[in-house]
């Protein structure tokens, strides 16, 4: 086991926003989270990253308990966590957005940036470019990118496809797959027609809650199916 | 219940022992008290701004400082009659409130803070040097107000006993204005004024009135300085000033009228008599305040409520 | 004409080197810093209590007036910034105003109240053109200019520059990559604190060093800080030119109106352009 959330609640202010939630990710494993806008999908993630911290409960990562842990330990320790609404580093360049992330784990940029490369054609025309003006899909290549700097194991992704278009969902898609056997990933997401497509394990939120945990083959093929829980 | 009782009686208290300093100090020096009493109007003005909206504002003396000058040229240019100046400082409080407050009450924080410091810079500019001619620059104006019969502010008891009715008055509009729903709105916008607006309320709106109040309030104190002093100077509105009153929100509690009123109190005591065994009483002040801001948070009113909290909660358990 | 021109330079070089330090930890860390006036404070006084030891050589008195005003920001940073921040900003600008009061008291203590004399280091006037200006405020335009240039390279091309900038703009993804921000935050202070006792020493010579010169540049910081924008680093520049061109040209028509317009120019910019923190 990678990675164990075990009891967790979590509050915002005085106001309790995940109730007794328990998840378990495995290694090289591809688990969605799902669950309609306020569910708390973000809240489990930001917890396990360290942005949060459970009022009660434990997130154990292999065999550490990090709950409670800053967020820059936690990434040290290989979770990497990619954020919603895409947000890079605009003033810098996409090299210089590489450099930060190869920075604290004193990775070597070229390999990086070639790393980029090979998940990603259009990055070579980008490389020199300041990180705002790319577009939306090309934003999120590049943040997942830069975390797979220094070879994680395990990545933390909110919500990578939401706001784009159709063909750009399935490069990201195909980049996810590609990445699936290397290493660990927790991803939140609204398209289920991709979650079906690339999920090992989903857990099902609502309000909070892990209302559902589906493991069996053919019930995570079937998007339709997976609406109908929500 | 022995205890609630005891909470309202330790208000009852903490008044009865405000009123005795009072009638005490009156023996030594009716001037000074009056002094602690209009600095303590004062004190409340600011506080709707601080405790209650949770903005911190380092230029409030500007406020202060047009109350006073609205009656003193009043006073001066038409007729020196104690109450119009009263009306006219108020106004010009409010005036500065109605003009400055739309921009003022768009932001919050260290922007907040910094804009009052501009527009205080600008008003002592313009006292100070820009309408000296008027103002009687850096010396200010002396002033002689009018009399009749009893209603005499000559008359260091007349006046004595007007500032306090005015402070209690002050203090229970204050009081009546908190308990409000427009009290709870308030408190609501210094929580979490997104979630009130997304509720459908104009919080510009009601923090314009706040802040409107605020001035108002102040300046009034303004004006009852000209008449307590016979003068009106430039450090009325002196921005290095500001400390006083913050120091005395600070010390006293923010967000609770009898907060603001122990700490006016408080505040004047320390200037006052401080300052004759300690010559470095600023750098107490100084002091005080970093202790305030690394633990003493809730000032005096506030220690004392949790006190008081803290035995009915053990009493409750105990029953 | 010219003259006006070169003392607004002047005047905007120095809120320059002053205002850097302190738009940054407002825009890193959202805190007025009040303390940085101080920090500006003991630059000047103590260059004035070190030439004597030096015996005259500026150079030297300056550089030891830096590295003594590096313990004061320290203890600064360490003891109330980094506690109060991110904890309450309010009271952490109430600490800085507290810290920047007893600071200015123990000045007093130590030197009194009244000015203290410091003049003009080179003393020889410089020719450009029609005008005659003192060769030490060409000296301190040239060195403005340096440290901004000195300043863009360093926060275009270093890895703490770039470091600080990716901070300025998304603390949180700087976290998520492992990177401790504060710290650079931290160091980014004490950076900005050494130019501010730079300010200090520069501008002492020719101006009036007194115990509360501190609570005025911190003031006209805010000003520079709010025309240019908050953290903005090429804003602050060019709004300390602005501001010092506006100071010198309104000193030339109504002398004491000078600090006043900066204000006046600060309301203005506010109404037009009214900022949320």
């Amino acid at each position: 086991m990678l990675l164990n959330v075990d009891a967790i609640h979590v509050h915002y202010g005085s106001a309790q926003v995940l109730h007794d939630v328990s998840i378990n990710v495995k290694e090289r494993e591809l688990t969605c989270i799902v669950g309609r806008n306020g569910a708390g999908k973000t809240t489990l993630l930001k917890t396990i990253g360290g942005f949060l911290k459970p009022t009660r409960g434990t997130v154990t990562f292999e065999g550490r308990a990090i709950s409670g842990m800053r967020p820059d330990k936690v990434a040290l320790l290989g979770v990497k966590y990619v954020f919603q609404d895409k947000r890079v580093f605009g003033d810098l360049t996409v090299r210089d957005n590489m450099e930060l992330a190869a920075y604290p784990i004193k990775a070597n940029v070229d390999e990086a940036v070639e790393r980029l490369f090979s998940i990603s054609e259009k990055m070579k025309r980008l490389i020199d470019s300041k990180a705002k003006g790319l577009s939306g899909g090309e934003r999120q290549i590049l943040l997942i990118g830069r975390a797979l700097v220094g070879s994680p194991k395990l990545l933390l992704i909110d919500e990578p496809t939401e706001g784009l278009a159709a063909i750009v969902i399935n490069d990201i898609a195909r980049i996810l797959m590609e990445t699936k056997g290397r290493l660990s990933m927790i991803v939140v997401e609204q398209n289920l027609a991709i979650v079906s497509r690339m999920a090992d394990r989903i857990y099902i939120m609502k309000e909070g809650n892990i209302i559902r945990e589906i493991t069996d083959e053919a019930e995570i093929r079937d998007p339709a199916y997976i609406e109908s829980l929500l | 219940m022995l205890l609630k009782k005891l909470s309202n009686s330790l208000t009852f208290a903490v008044a009865v022992i405000m009123i005795g300093f009072i009638v005490f100090a009156y023996s030594a020096s009716v001037n000074k008290v009056t002094d602690f009493v209009i600095f303590c109007i004062y004190v409340l003005g600011f506080d709707v701004l601080y405790g209650h909206m949770g903005r911190i504002s380092f230029g409030h003396t500007l406020y202060l400082g047009a109350g006073a000058y609205g009656a003193a040229m009043c006073a001066k240019y038409l007729v020196p009659d104690p109450f119009l100046a009263m009306a006219v400082g108020i106004g010009a409080g409010a005036a500065l409130g109605l003009i400055l407050g739309p921009i003022a009450v768009k932001t919050k924080g260290a922007a907040f803070a910094l804009i009052n410091v501009a527009f205080n810079q600008i008003g002592y500019f313009i006292v100070l040097v820009a309408l000296a001619h008027y103002t009687g620059g850096e010396d200010g104006v002396s002033l002689d107000f009018n009399s009749y019969g009893f209603v005499d502010f000559r008359n260091v008891h007349f006046l004595f006993a007007f500032c306090l009715a005015s402070l209690v008055a002050v203090y229970w509009l204050m009081h009546r204005l908190y308990g409000s729903a427009f009290g709870a709105m308030l408190l609501g916008i210094k929580e979490n004024e997104t979630r009130v607006r997304f509720l459908g309320y104009n919080t510009q709106a009601y923090k314009l009135v706040a802040f409107i109040i605020s001035t108002s309030v102040s300046a009034f104190a303004g004006s009852l300085f000209v008449i307590n002093y016979g003068f009106a100077n430039p450090s009325f509105m002196d921005p290095a000033r500001n400390v006083e009153v913050i120091f005395a929100a600070l010390i006293g509690g923010p967000g609770t009228e009898f907060g603001a009123v122990v700490g006016g109190t408080a505040y004047m005591v320390i200037s006052n008599y401080l300052a004759k065994y300690i010559t470095r009483w600023e750098m107490f002040l100084g002091v005080a305040l970093l202790i305030i801001a690394f633990g003493f948070r809730k000032g005096i009113m506030g220690y004392v409520r949790e006190l008081v909290d803290k035995r009915i909660k053990a009493g409750a358990i105990t029953k | 004409m010219l003259e006006v021109i070169a003392y607004g330079l002047t005047i905007g070089g120095i809120l320059y080197i002053v205002s850097i330090g302190f738009s940054l930890t407002f825009g890193s860390m959202k805190i007025v810093n009040f303390a940085h006036g101080l920090v500006y404070a003991v630059g000047a006084y103590a260059l004035y209590a070190l030439l004597p030891v030096t015996n005259g050589n500026f150079v030297l008195a300056a550089i030891l007036a830096i590295l003594a005003s590096l313990p004061v920001s320290y203890v600064i940073e360490k003891f109330v910034i980094r506690r109060l921040y991110g904890k309450s900003i309010d009271y952490a600008i109430i600490a800085s105003y507290a810290v920047l009061l007893i600071g200015v008291d123990i000045i007093k203590w130590i030197w009194g109240a009244s000015p203290v004399p410091l003049s003009d280091p080179v003393g020889v006037n410089a020719r450009f053109f029609t005008m005659e200006i003192p060769f030490y405020r060409v000296i301190i335009i040239a060195l403005s200019f340096v440290i901004f240039i000195a300043l863009s390279v360093f926060f275009k091309k270093s890895i703490i520059g770039k470091i600080v900038i990716a901070g300025l703009a998304d603390r949180e993804a700087v976290l998520s990559l492992g990177i401790d921000i504060d710290k650079y935050f931290a160091i980014v202070f004490l950076l900005g604190s050494a130019l501010a006792s730079l300010g200090g020493i520069l501008y002492g010579p020719i101006s009036t060093v007194h115990p509360y010169m501190g609570f005025r540049i911190v003031t006209l910081c805010f000003a520079v800080v709010i025309v240019g924008g908050m953290g903005n680093l090429r804003g602050t520049a060019i709004a300390s030119y602005v501001l010092g061109m506006v100071m010198a040209v309104t000193a030339w028509y109504w002398g004491a109106a000078a600090d006043a317009m900066i204000f006046a120019v600060m309301a203005g910019v506010l109404i037009f352009r009214p900022i949320e923190v």
